[in-house]
């Protein structure tokens, strides 16, 4: 018997030092690797990135690029609107095999692009047949794929998925650097401010402190979007407050599922609903509660459906701008244009 | 520890010395539920007075917090202790039926039948709703029960531990890699998916009490029916045979009875881990194996655990954010199916 | 040649074992067609006989860069991962002596999903050569705690089975926790771990053939005394062989094997449980012949299902995992029917 404790002793310190040593490089190979991921710096003035060979920053290290690149595969929505926004059509897209998930007025301008298949894994043999001389992959979901993007084409990972609004501006000034119209880009983000404070004059001063949620709904859970993602900063910048009680830490998930009492204790005043199953949804089950009339946002008749492609998943220049102008018309009925303003210089 | 493990031989003595603890063992272990239902009453991010609390739960007024016990914290609590115990029952006639320690419903496949429908009734059937989901749920746990009797049909006097355990855990991987390609290609939906599939009762409310507790109802008295002839069965197959049992109409009612209880639970909380394998060997070692005395302790302990599963849910992990009860049970019941896999015989 | 048959079983004999010794030759054949066949098998379609001059470097530059680039990583990683995942199986289920056993089961292929799952969510910018590490010390992790949990005097074969059922359960919950505190990766941690050659080069085929290259002739090597294990703990001990120090080094080995194939092509399901099987139905237990056989049948299948995943819903990348699962999951119900 005391051979045999020995023995499974002599085991348990194996495995504690196996355990160890695999935690210590685990951390080890993270720490290192997180430090490599670095914010991306910009250059305002466009100085260097006007010529015809530049290196840009992206997020997660730069890229260098010869003249001005004429096949571009967006792997995220965001940068096909950033894309537009400037003129142009991405050759190929991420669109999850479903041309529907690009909102219907960008879809109108990609039209015959090439499905790259699914956000999640895009299909590297449609991209590399598509002869792209730029891939803009997004810097969270295609890390693991950057070497081989790259060696497809020169590749930039840039701020998309799990951003705030201001990440997305900041990606989609690079996206101008990158394809040699820093300037048209830097007016189109110019003229995006200027909307979105155009938007933000009908907000009355008060929506700043008032408590506006963004809910994403289906069968399984309630989910909030904190402001650390990107609509409910969009509606920050705009003048509309945000609700949650808990502020995430920074780089925590931005995604808090509630339950019905978390709801009534956050007690919004706004609500913008994301249903991606009307009728049959977490949050339709909430609306029959009787605790449903104790929120804020029911009690004044202040929730809102909208559109979860739009809400949920655009994140472009022209998507946030609809975003801010649909939030205003349902909270005010008032229509404000999204049309261009002159912008003389930027 | 020898008079904890189950599977130990027990003599007569033994036996009936255990029965006798079972008032006892019933009155610790409601104490314990009832103390896990009331304070999972006063957990929330509300500060609820005692005495709005105690209006809430019997006779609620108007008045937000009141309603807020009566209609969030009641129901979860409820509904923790119901799946629980229908779990836990579950749990024990598919262990009387395989003749098999590891015979559990999460073991066996049959949650993991009930979730992949449910699974497609949120992705493709997208207008399905609280009812027919339910009996989707029912549908996918029978379709995996019958393949676990094909197998316990197979071989005389059921399949070793081992091979049913294989043989289960075999076709619980199948049914989740389905489901995993199914997530692949629906990947805004399979994140929150994800949540469900740990299983828990978070999104409790009465509606779904309301749903399942006559199943739960039927599916207990059946199993207390069938404690008869399962303490027969328990003898052996040939044994039972002997005594004049239908061995194989056992089978088939326990199977339906499994089938309803597990479909039920896994239809409105999803496929919460462990419960419906511990309980039954927590309750044996406490009172022996007479199923009369086994079946509704396991339905308590079953109701407790999950009870205070739930209340140890809102203490870990992120302070704003939902974490699925399940984790919970899971976590505490890795261990002790690990320490049960330790105890099995060498034979195979 | 029926009563030839009845006359002489002798020959009867010689003639089944001669047909044995044919099947792994044949069985190489057949992968090696199978592997000209599916190349070229993908969004852009370059049809045989194309795709070989592709390969041999004729042909529109676009055929030769597919070709090379991206088909041949993943045949020759079908071949690797699937044939080497098959042949940790039949070690597997020689040491445990129970063709129901699987490294899927014994613990590994989760524990080496959790680590992985662990780095690509939680360190997201993990490399491409850290994944493969993280899931490696993941199996081994997993099949030492395994170990030391069923270890009582001797580790049973079925309490190593049992308590890897259950230290799988527990892997399989953390990954899901993990999976929902990190939402974004999540598409392509499912991706992972549902196993697949998609995004694959042959950087993965160089990793992948290292370890490989070591470790099966190893398991080759050890033929003979699986055959030996195979005859029951007492005849093994009896034949003079130390029962628990073979059983230790062999089941480090097919661990070693399963969590670098896992490591390069994510937790391949049912491959390990069935392509031995098919290869113990072909050429009998005999490891000798069981390994190659196994091998080659895996890869076989890995090749089939890769090819199946990439080219039936272009653009989308199908895993191999799912297909896999798919094929094995029936077979595996076929073969419990069958009463193993």
């Amino acid at each position: 018997m005391r051979k045999e404790y020995l023995a499974m002793s002599r085991w348990r310190a194996v495995v504690a030092v196996a355990a160890a040593i695999s935690l210590v490089t685990l951390l080890a190979a993270g720490a290192d690797a997180s430090v490599s991921r670095s914010a991306a710096t910009f250059d305002p003035t466009c100085g260097k990135a006007r010529a015809a060979d530049r290196t840009v920053d992206g997020t997660l290290g730069s890229v260098t690029l010869h003249g001005t690149p004429k096949r571009i595969v967006a792997l995220e929505f965001s940068f096909v609107d950033d894309l537009v926004a400037v003129g142009l059509k991405p050759v190929g897209i991420a669109d999850d095999n479903n041309p529907n998930s690009i909102i219907p007025p960008i879809r109108a301008k990609v039209a015959g692009y090439t499905s790259v298949g699914l956000r999640a894994t895009p299909n590297l043999e449609t991209i590399a047949s598509l002869h792209p001389d730029l891939i803009i992959a997004d810097a969270t979901r295609d890390a693991k794929i950057m070497n081989k993007l790259n060696a497809i084409a020169p590749t930039i990972a840039l701020d998309s998925l799990q951003q705030a609004y201001l990440p997305n501006l900041h990606s989609a000034i690079v996206i101008g650097q990158l394809v040699n119209k820093c300037g048209a880009m830097r007016v189109r983000v110019q003229q995006d401010k200027l909307i979105m404070a155009r938007i933000a004059k009908v907000v009355p001063k008060s929506y700043a402190s008032k408590r506006a949620m963004f809910v994403v709904s289906d069968k399984t859970v309630f989910n909030v979007h904190s402001s650390l993602a990107y609509t409910p900063s969009l509606l920050k910048a705009i003048g509309i407050g945000e609700a949650n009680i808990v502020k995430p830490a920074k780089g925590a998930n931005p995604y808090i599922v509630m339950s019905l009492e978390d709801l009534v204790s956050n007690n919004p005043d706004i609500m913008f609903v994301a249903d991606y199953f009307p009728g049959t949804a977490v949050i339709d089950g909430y609306q029959k509660s009787p605790l449903w009339g104790t929120v804020t946002a029911a009690k004044n008749k202040q929730v809102y459906n909208v559109n979860p492609a739009l809400w949920s998943k655009a994140r472009g220049l022209l998507a946030g701008e609809l975003i801010a102008q649909q939030a205003v018309h349902l909270l005010f009925h008032k229509f404000v244009s999204i049309a261009l303003p002159k912008v003389t210089s930027a | 520890m020898t008079s904890m493990a189950a599977e130990s031989p027990s003599t007569r003595h033994r036996v009936l010395g255990r029965g006798r603890t079972f008032p006892v063992a019933v009155a610790v272990i409601g104490a314990i539920g009832l103390a896990g239902f009331v304070w999972s009453l006063s957990i929330g991010p509300e500060h609820i007075s005692l005495a709005d609390r105690i209006h809430g739960t019997f006779a609620p007024d108007q008045s937000a917090p009141q309603l807020i016990v009566h209609l969030v914290r009641l129901p979860r609590a409820l509904e923790a202790a119901l799946v629980g115990a229908a779990l836990a029952v579950a749990g024990t006639v598919m262990q009387g039926i395989t003749l098999n320690p590891l015979g559990a419903p999460e073991i066996m496949g049959v949650n993991a039948g009930a979730a992949l429908l449910v699974t497609l009734s949120v992705t493709v059937a997208t207008s399905m709703s609280g009812e027919s989901v339910l009996v989707l749920a029912y549908a996918g746990a029978a379709m995996a029960a019958v393949f676990v009797f094909g197998f316990a049909r197979l071989g005389r006097g059921g399949l070793s531990p081992m091979r049913l355990a294989l043989a289960g855990v075999t076709v619980t991987a199948f049914l989740f890699a389905l489901m995993q390609g199914i997530f692949i290609l629906h990947v805004e939906t399979a994140s929150t998916l994800m949540f469900w599939l740990v299983g828990g009762v978070n999104f409790a409310d009465w509606h779904n009490i309301h749903m399942i507790w006559p199943w739960l109802l039927g599916g207990s008295l059946a199993a207390m029916l069938l404690a008869a002839p399962l303490n027969v069965l328990a003898l052996g197959d040939d044994m039972a045979q002997g005594l004049g049992q239908n061995v194989a109409r056992t089978r088939v009612i326990g199977g339906a009875v499994v089938v309803v209880l597990a479909g039920a639970a896994v239809g409105i909380a999803g496929p919460v881990a462990f419960l419906g394998l511990i309980v039954p060997h927590i309750a044996r070692s406490l009172v022996g194996v007479n199923h009369f005395l086994v079946m509704p302790l396991s339905a308590l302990t079953g109701a407790s655990l999950f009870v205070w599963a739930d209340v140890g849910s809102r203490y870990i992990g992120a302070a704003d954010s939902q974490t699925p009860s399940g984790l919970v049970t899971a976590l505490i019941g890795a261990p002790i199916f690990i320490y049960l896999a330790r105890q099995q015989r060498m034979s195979s | 040649m029926s009563a030839l048959d009845a006359a002489a079983p002798t020959f009867a004999v010689l003639e089944r074992r001669s047909r044995r010794n044919l099947v792994v030759p044949v069985l190489f054949v057949l992968a090696v067609v199978v592997s000209i066949g599916t190349l070229g098998v993908g969004s852009y379609r370059v049809y045989f006989p194309d795709s070989v001059l592709a390969l041999l470097g004729h042909g529109s530059h676009d055929q030769v860069n597919i070709v090379r680039t991206y088909e041949l990583p993943r045949v020759l990683l079908a071949w690797l991962v699937g044939g080497g995942l098959a042949v940790s199986g039949a070690l597997v289920q020689g040491v445990i002596r129970n063709p129901l056993a699987a490294p899927d089961i014994i613990g590994v292929t989760k524990g080496a999903g959790l680590a992985a799952v662990a780095a690509l969510l939680v360190y997201p910018s993990t490399s491409d050569l850290e994944l493969p590490l993280a899931a490696f010390i993941g199996g081994f992790a997993a099949i030492l705690i395994v170990y030391v949990a069923a270890y009582r005097g001797g580790a049973s074969p079925v309490r190593l089975a049992l308590v890897g059922i259950a230290v799988s359960s527990v892997c399989e919950t953390f990954i899901r926790l993990l999976l929902i505190k990190h939402v974004t990766a999540i598409g392509t941690a499912l991706t992972w771990l549902t196993g697949s050659l998609a995004e694959r080069g042959m950087t993965e085929v160089y990793e992948c053939a290292i370890w490989m290259g070591v470790l099966l002739p190893l398991a080759y090597l050890c033929s003979r005394r699986l055959d030996v294990l195979g005859l029951g703990d007492d005849l093994a001990a009896g034949l003079g062989e130390r029962v628990e120090h073979l059983r230790r080094i062999l089941l480090l080995l097919g661990v070693g094997i399963a969590a670098a194939a896992v490591a390069i092509g994510g937790t391949i399901l049912f491959l390990s449980l069935i392509a031995p099987h098919m290869a113990r139905r072909l050429v009998g237990a005999r490891h000798s012949l069981l390994l190659p056989a196994s091998f080659l049948l895996g890869a076989l299948l890995l090749l089939v299902s890769d090819a199946i995943g990439r080219g039936i819903d272009p653009p989308i990348e199908i895993p191999a995992g799912l297909i896999t699962a798919l094929i094995g999951g029936p077979y595996f119900l076929y073969l419990l029917a069958k009463a193993v």
